[in-house]
């Protein structure tokens, strides 16, 4: 053999290929329902990778004091002699991509996204500020329920809220956990529950499993023996254990807490519980029978390394939540709702909710749905718009005094061909979204845009250090950390507004 | 749309991958040049010489200055230590090698993990500035970022090509070359140039003066390699990386423990895929332009022991471990405890060259322990027989777990991602979920379990259907290779496998 007979034979496959290309169809051949044969697009050929329509997310890198206020100074120090050569030259060799339209000049400090509000008033997330500015009167803590779907799981981005809330006003403990989490070993806490624990949510009560919907704050519960009618056999006593312990990943004030508090309810027959802290025991109490909503409060007061509780009874009562938590300041909680859209309020027990959401003094709450319902791909989401405002409606009209904010749907790619590109329908879930808070006198912050808009969520996993996993629809514990900072920068900046308007209109009062 | 310019420019995400479309031009003009010129040796390799400058342009840029810096002073090195008659001289002159080559290793490579480690150490606040990029800013007027020191491509592999050379000569084993210009080209080979494998130069300078030979036998066995290559690194371990193992690496914590243990499985097979299929194309591709590259991978998860796992993988660096660290160390001559030290030592640097962070070194010590506990058990257990089919599956069983589970400290981004998918594994794996599991990532597994079916065929059945490809006309090799491109190209443009929750 010849190299030119070698050459011969590259050629011939690179002019077949290129036949093939010019030859197929643009979008394929679908050769069974299904399946579509796709052919390399010769048009690739003369596109320069570098031509990537990812969204530049510089601004947010750079801004982003998460990312690191250090590798920041070492950037600006290295890009001085360049800017100093283009402001001299007028050079340029890159384009600079305008920031999305929400970042406001005031934000040059700071990373922020701004909340929006119903024609613009914000008196409707005031409720809120009025219990954050009294917090230091107020008996109990303000609550902060943090629902959303996997995109929050294992504490992120409630954790960064946690932080900053509780280093501005107070409080400490990572608030309120299910018996049994699906993902157990969280940035805050790490749990390990024994065999006997069972988890029911809406979905068991639609599917016949569990014969009622009261379901609790964190929209599941949990038992150590399965719920049946039968009779309770006081004889067999049943043994079930839950452990926590820091995560060491998280923020300090997650490791210390004063109070343990167990909510549940239908308890059947008395059950002894035990909480451990080391080996010793520390202090055994009852739960005593009850069909209603009871909370059990053990007063810990310590910073914890690893601690037990332990529950013995013939039958389990509902556990809707424990909380580790503070006597005073602000507790944010993590309530992930694996595969929701937020449309399960409605479906469950309001009464209960009701109850809870007062016991638990709640100031806000925020909703961070959406991503679930990107995949199923409609012209019309108004059917989401009307669901997700009947959910709001209820949750206003269940404590009035309370703020509720809904945090949009987050960019999220997909793969055409070699590429990733936005799901098609993000803006019109973000609209829906927009719409039922607007329509339902809510808060609302579009995370779509203050990731970066379209194309943004591949800027994000490219990232260095990545801000999302590879999957392109969740943020990284980093990236969701960079979310957190710009909502809470953009909640503070309004909190400080607040501030300044409640002064000037007392100065007014005065005047007058 | 992209211009001439381009084509000639160095552009970070446009680098000459075998896996990209350009690359395949590249090789094809750069063919048609060298059919007019193959038979003159000494054009032919200053040809393949600039070529290869030029394909390490476009992949590392101006890192190419450091191919060249280190062709100058190990052929000048080689050179003296031929001439010198005085052993201290020669010794100099090794040294000297070695601290270019290591220096430039280190400097590059290591320069933030040695940091790391004196700040930890002596609790210091040393940070790291790019003092070539400063000199360079300074002197030459560039722009360089001096916060970061950028790893240039192929670092790893012609340092080690380099300090070959400079041994062998050394040792006698290899007369120095003569040309500067056969010698760059020796050092910068483009197809063994960014991943291996790592070539002795008693290998190959003597096929520099060869005339060019290729027998249409070899020709369908390049052709074999190329398309095995493409279909391990494409078809297999970019699809199950992208769609399954890098989801599970980056946050085993929202997998159930049967999905970490298929991500570290899957992980097992991704980095077997992408280095043998990447070298795989290297050695097809020189076969091509008539150089015979050695053999890097022979089936490594066939292995019945440790041992013999590294003498089938990446064969080209673990020779060159045992040849050039391991022997001069002492080898196995020097009693059980030193022969014990020096293969910990060995594993310990060979894990330091796979990435400068301690959880390379950590996997690398863990390896030595493996080869040393195998040391210790052949002493007391020795092989006396063949072994039964049993046993032979029980070792090749658990050696595969072992380096398979040794994967997770070399893939994980940290040592807590490492613990967290053993605990998920260990406390969380969820197996009334599994055939739900299954049947969700369908796709997914069965690459995942073709791919080890296919990885353990039998050697004689592998060499049957090589050898029914190498037999088969050529407008039928030409017919395959369409097909299988296309096929390959299913996988690349394929969307992206959906994110599926098992528990609500």
């Amino acid at each position: 053999m010849k190299p030119f007979h070698i050459f011969l034979i590259f050629f011939i496959i690179l002019l077949l290929l290129l036949l093939i290309s010019f030859i197929s169809p643009p979008h394929g051949l679908e050769i069974v329902k299904g399946f579509t044969l796709r052919f390399p697009d010769y048009n690739k050929l003369i596109e320069k990778s570098g031509d990537k329509p990812f969204r530049d997310i510089t601004y947010i890198v750079e801004k982003s004091e998460v990312m690191g206020s250090e590798k920041k100074k070492k950037q600006e120090e290295s890009m001085l002699p360049a800017i100093t050569e283009d402001d001299e030259s007028g050079r340029r060799d890159s384009i600079i991509i305008p920031a999305p339209q929400g970042f406001r000049p005031d934000s040059l400090k700071k990373l922020i996204y701004p909340l929006s509000y119903p024609e613009n008033d914000s008196t409707v997330i005031y409720p809120f500020f009025m219990k954050l500015d009294r917090i230091q009167e107020m008996a109990k803590p303000v609550r902060v329920l943090h629902y959303g779907d996997s995109q929050i799981e294992g504490d992120r981005v409630t954790s960064y809220i946690r932080e900053t809330l509780q280093k501005e006003f107070g409080g400490y403990g990572p608030g309120l956990f299910a018996p049994e989490m699906v993902v157990s070993h969280t940035v805050s806490l790490k749990q390990s529950v024994s065999s006997n624990w069972n988890r029911f949510t809406i979905k068991d009560w639609q599917n016949g499993i569990i014969e009622h919907n009261r379901l609790g704050i964190m929209l599941n519960f949990g038992r150590f023996v399965f719920p049946d009618n039968s009779m309770i056999n006081e004889g067999s006593l049943q043994e079930a254990e839950i452990n926590f312990e820091p995560s060491g990943l998280g923020y300090p004030r997650v490791d210390y807490f004063d109070l343990c508090r167990i909510f549940y309810g239908f308890n059947r027959s008395p059950v002894v519980v035990e909480i451990c802290t080391t080996i010793e025991t520390d202090r055994i109490d009852t739960l005593p029978e009850t069909r209603s909503l009871n909370i059990h409060e053990f007063d810990i007061g310590r910073r914890y390394n690893r601690f037990s509780l332990k529950f013995r009874g013939a039958d389990s009562p509902d556990i809707y939540g424990i909380s580790l938590e503070s006597k005073r300041g602000i507790i944010v909680d993590n309530i992930p709702v694996r595969g929701s859209s937020g449309l399960e309020f409605s479906a469950s027990d309001r009464e209960l909710l009701g109850e809870m959401l007062n016991e638990l003094n709640a100031g806000l709450i925020i909703l961070e749905f959406g991503v679930n319902v990107a995949p199923h791909i409609v012209q019309d989401y108004t059917y989401y718009e009307n669901a997700l405002y009947r959910q709001l409606g209820i949750l206003k009209a269940l404590r009035p005094d309370m703020s509720v904010l809904v945090m949009g749907i987050s960019d999220l790619s997909r793969k055409i061909n070699d590429t990733y590109e936005s799901y098609p329908n993000i803006t019109l879930i973000r609209d829906a979204q927009k719409k039922a808070a607007f329509k339902a006198g809510c808060a609302f912050w579009d995370t779509y845009e203050a990731m970066g808009g379209e194309n943004s969520m591949p800027s994000w996993v490219f990232s260095d250090p990545p801000l999302a996993r590879p999957d392109f629809i969740h943020f990284s514990y980093l990236g969701s950390k960079v979310i957190g900072e710009m909502f809470c920068n953009a909640l503070m900046r309004d909190y400080n507004q607040y501030l300044l308007s409640q002064k000037k209109s007392r100065i007014g009062i005065m005047e007058n | 749309m992209i211009n001439i310019k381009d084509i000639f420019n160095y552009s970070e995400e446009n680098p000459l991958l075998f896996t990209r479309i350009y690359f395949w031009i590249f090789f094809t003009i750069l063919l048609l040049l060298y059919s007019i010129i193959y038979r003159r040796k000494a054009l032919r390799n200053v040809y393949l010489f600039l070529m290869s400058l030029f394909f390490y342009f476009k992949s590392g840029g101006y890192f190419f200055s450091l191919l060249i810096i280190s062709t100058v002073v190990d052929y000048t090195v080689g050179l003296l230590i031929h001439q010198s008659k005085s052993t201290p001289v020669r010794k100099l002159y090794v040294a000297l090698s070695l601290l270019v080559n290591l220096g430039m290793l280190a400097y590059f490579k290591y320069t933030y993990f040695l940091t790391d480690v004196f700040n930890q150490v002596f609790n210091g606040q040393v940070e790291t500035v790019n003092i070539l990029a400063r000199w360079s800013n300074n002197y030459l007027g560039s722009h360089f970022d001096i916060s970061r020191i950028i790893l240039p491509v192929g670092i790893s592999f012609f340092t080690f090509q380099t300090i070959s050379y400079t041994l062998d000569v050394y040792r006698g084993k290899v007369e120095p070359v003569r040309n500067i210009l056969d010698f760059g080209f020796y050092v910068s080979f483009f197809p063994q140039l960014v991943a291996g494998p790592i070539v002795r130069a008693a290998d190959f300078i003597p096929q520099l003066y060869r005339e060019f030979e290729l027998s249409v036998r070899e020709m369908g066995h390049a052709f074999f390699l190329i398309l095995s290559g493409l279909v391990k690194k494409m078809l297999i371990s970019d699809y199950i990386s992208i769609n399954f193992v890098d989801r599970v690496f980056s946050d085993p914590l929202a997998y159930t423990g049967f999905e970490n243990l298929m991500g570290v499985y899957g992980y097992s097979l991704q980095i077997y895929c992408d280095f043998s299929g990447y070298t795989d194309i290297a050695i097809g591709v020189g076969l091509l332009l008539g150089f015979r590259l050695p053999v890097n991978f022979n089936s490594p998860y066939k292995a019945g022991n440790i041992s013999n796992f590294w003498k089938r993988w990446h064969i080209s660096l673990s020779s060159w471990l045992r040849d050039y660290l391991y022997i001069p160390l002492g080898g196995s001559r020097k009693g059980r405890i030193r022969t014990g030290v020096n293969l910990l030592i060995t594993m310990l640097l060979g894990g330091l060259w796979h990435g400068a962070s301690l959880r390379f070194v950590i996997w690398g010590g863990l390896h030595g322990v493996g080869l040393v506990f195998h040391k210790l058990w052949l002493r007391f257990f020795p092989v006396k027989r063949k072994p039964s089919r049993l046993r032979k599956f029980l070792t090749v069983f658990l050696t595969f777990h072992f380096v398979t589970l040794l994967w997770i400290v070399f893939r994980a981004d940290n040592l807590s991602i490492a613990r967290n998918m053993v605990e998920q594994i260990l406390y969380h794996f969820s197996p009334d979920l599994i055939p739900q599991m299954i049947w969700s990532y369908k796709l997914v597994f069965s690459i995942i379990t073709a791919g080890f079916i296919i990885h353990w065929l039998p050697s004689s059945f592998k060499d049957k259907y090589r050898g029914f490809f190498i037999r088969i006309p050529l407008y039928v090799k030409i017919i395959i290779f369409i097909v299988v491109i296309i096929i390959i190209y299913q996988a690349k443009s394929s969307v992206i496998q959906p994110f599926i929750y098992f528990q609500f």
